[in-house]
């Protein structure tokens, strides 16, 4: 503790580039944060997915009719099928972007893994126009149960003409962890009935389980075959595809973003291993003069080494720090439900960002504290 | 009075290049301790050769170093290292002082070195800065202090630890004649007072008048002079 001084003294010599040397060192980690974190959250979420489920929607895009839920139901190696469609709105202010995904009552068995108990599930059973809000979206809209909701909904239009679509918040219910901005579940049936001729009857998609999980691809592809050649053919996705985000890129997005993040970090490395060559270079006689009078080699290199950790730590926690709050507030600005992913800061995070503040501390001062150690002390006096 | 540095038979050869640049030939020289030496020659002419050597900062190519009793010639890097912090206070032309830290920050810096608590180090820091008359300057930084002043803390981070012995290279070269008469005076006062034997090398005849042997340097060899002040 009694070199603090000393290190602070040294890292402050030059205020504004040790300023912009720990602000770039922390938005670099910013970005190292919020990439590594959208790895963590893309790991979860895969690791989340079910092998036993597909999705099925129309293949061309609009809605599938209903009546095809039991067509799939009774295909052989299907053990229940459930259907979704959902209200895209707005509350107030179309930048207040809400979604409301609009369940049927198969859902529950289907997903029976949600942290949505069978009471709460019945309370949008009785109340056509009841709602399901998670906590997250609770908080962020400050509902609670009893509320109205009225969403001015332009894309889902009402049997009268009229965009507005008005819920009753039946529960506030846990959040679901791969849904990152929380979610809004309503009654499919309100939906159904309530929107025009054309569309009733009509919905967005089948959550098809299968009673063995080895066949799911097969069962998925026999679902687009019998569909194929019917007025409205179907296209199907294993949960485990959907849910694995390299899945039809052709690449591995969670090794691009290490990438990202490691470029980041070479960008760090050579920024503070040529500010930390330069001031050793304009204090070499500092040095020396310490090594006059009884600083052994270690100790100045201790202190050259503690110079370059204290910016880089420092830097990685304010950056990593940063990246949580963006990934908190994230969430306010997108709708709920669409599984649009967000960075998750696990431990594990926090972690690998400590880990590489200190490689990279240790890298940038490897050389000047060869330089320190070799330095021959009289000449270094002489300034020659 | 016991030798407090001893050379015998000192030979120092420098290489530039392929060269090799003769300083020392098989010098000799005893300093008892006590003594206020002040050293002068020709540039070149290996005085501040002798300081290193004395200082530990330096290895002669032959011959032996004693100082304080210890076989400099002996010591490796590690072991001088040790030694000089213990036992050595430098004073240079330049201070050499940390700009960055206030006069006592740099005082104190010889203490971080031993094992004594901040109460003491912050204690001793005072009594060396009130010794050269800049107790009230303690939070001061090099850069907000004249010359003098700069050089007065250079000779409070020399004592600091209370080493036996001062080497000073050139301390008054940089300072005006009143304020170099003032740090010659510290010094004596130092010598006499404090007992500190001193090694001080020196361009300046005046400067040298104030010890209490003079020597000279030439062609590798020492000469002595006559004192005119002791």
């Amino acid at each position: 503790m009694k070199y603090v001084p000393l290190v602070w003294a040294a890292i402050m010599r030059k205020p504004t580039r040790a300023v912009l040397t720990l602000l770039s060192v922390m938005l670099a980690f910013t970005l190292f944060g919020l990439t590594i974190g959208m790895n963590a959250t893309f790991a979860k979420v895969q690791e989340e997915a079910r092998d036993d489920r597909i999705f099925a929607f129309a293949r061309f895009g609009g809605l599938v009719p209903i009546a095809l839920e039991r067509q799939i139901e009774g295909m052989p190696g299907v053990a229940m099928v459930a259907s979704s469609s959902f209200v895209p709105g707005y509350l107030h202010d179309p930048k207040n972007r809400i979604f409301v995904q609009m369940m049927d009552e198969n859902i529950p068995k289907v997903l029976p893994e949600w942290p949505i108990t069978p009471q709460q599930w019945q309370l949008i059973r009785d109340d056509r126009q009841g709602m399901l809000v998670s906590k997250m979206q609770a908080d962020r809209w400050h509902l609670k149960a009893g509320d109205t909701l009225t969403i001015a909904a332009p894309a889902a239009r009402k049997l009268d003409g009229s965009p507005s679509w008005t819920f009753h918040v039946a529960a506030i219910t846990s959040d679901i962890n791969y849904m990152s901005q929380g979610y809004m579940f309503g009654n499919f049936d309100y939906m159904d009935k309530a929107r025009t001729l054309s569309d009733q009857s009509k919905t967005g998609q089948f959550r098809v389980k299968v009673s063995d999980p080895s066949k799911t691809a097969e069962i998925a592809a026999q679902i687009v075959s019998k569909f194929a050649n019917s007025p409205t053919p179907l296209e199907t996705i294993t949960e485990k595809v959907a849910f694995d985000v390299s899945a039809g890129t052709g690449m591995d997005i969670a090794s691009v973003d290490r990438d990202v993040a490691l470029a980041g970090m070479f960008m760090v490395l050579f920024l503070t291993a040529n500010g930390l060559a330069q001031a050793v270079r304009e204090r070499f006689a500092e040095f020396a003069t310490l090594k006059t009078i009884g600083f052994s080699d270690s100790g100045v290199i201790a202190l050259v080494f503690a110079e370059a950790a204290i910016p880089c730590l420092m830097g990685a926690g304010l950056g990593i720090g940063l990246a949580s709050i963006v990934s908190n507030v994230m969430p306010r600005f997108l709708p709920p439900g669409q599984g649009l992913p967000i960075p998750t800061m696990t431990i594990m995070v926090f972690v690998w960002a400590g880990l590489c503040a200190a490689l990279v501390a240790f890298i940038s001062a490897a050389l000047p504290a060869l330089r320190l150690k070799q330095m021959d002390i009289a000449t270094a006096l002489s300034g020659r | 009075m016991s030798a407090a540095i001893s050379l015998r038979n000192v030979v120092k050869t420098y290489k530039r290049g392929k060269e090799s640049v003769p300083v020392l030939h098989g010098l000799s020289l005893e300093i008892p301790a006590g003594q206020f030496v002040s050293l002068m020659g020709p540039s070149g002419s290996g005085k501040t050769t002798i300081l290193n050597l004395v200082g530990g900062l330096d290895h002669a190519n032959s011959g032996e170093v004693i100082v304080g009793g210890e076989h400099l010639e002996t010591l490796s890097g590690g072991q001088l290292t040790k030694w000089r912090a213990g036992h050595v206070g430098f004073i240079f032309q330049f201070y050499n002082l940390m700009p960055m830290l206030s006069a006592a920050g740099n005082v104190e810096l010889p203490l971080l070195l031993t094992n004594l608590s901040k109460s003491e180090r912050q204690r001793r820091v005072e009594v060396a800065l009130e010794i050269v008359g800049l107790k009230d300057r303690a939070s001061h930084k090099p850069g907000e202090m004249s010359g003098g002043q700069q050089q007065r803390v250079g000779i409070a981070r020399a004592i600091v630890a209370d080493p036996p012995l001062l080497l000073c290279d050139e301390p008054t070269g940089d300072l005006d004649r009143a304020t170099a008469d003032e740090i010659l005076s510290l010094l004596q006062q130092l010598n006499r007072q404090h007992k500190k034997t001193i090694l001080m090398v020196t361009h300046d005849p005046k400067a040298a008048d104030h010890a209490s042997r003079r020597l000279e340097t030439d062609k590798g060899q020492l000469i002595e002079r006559a004192s005119v002040t002791a």
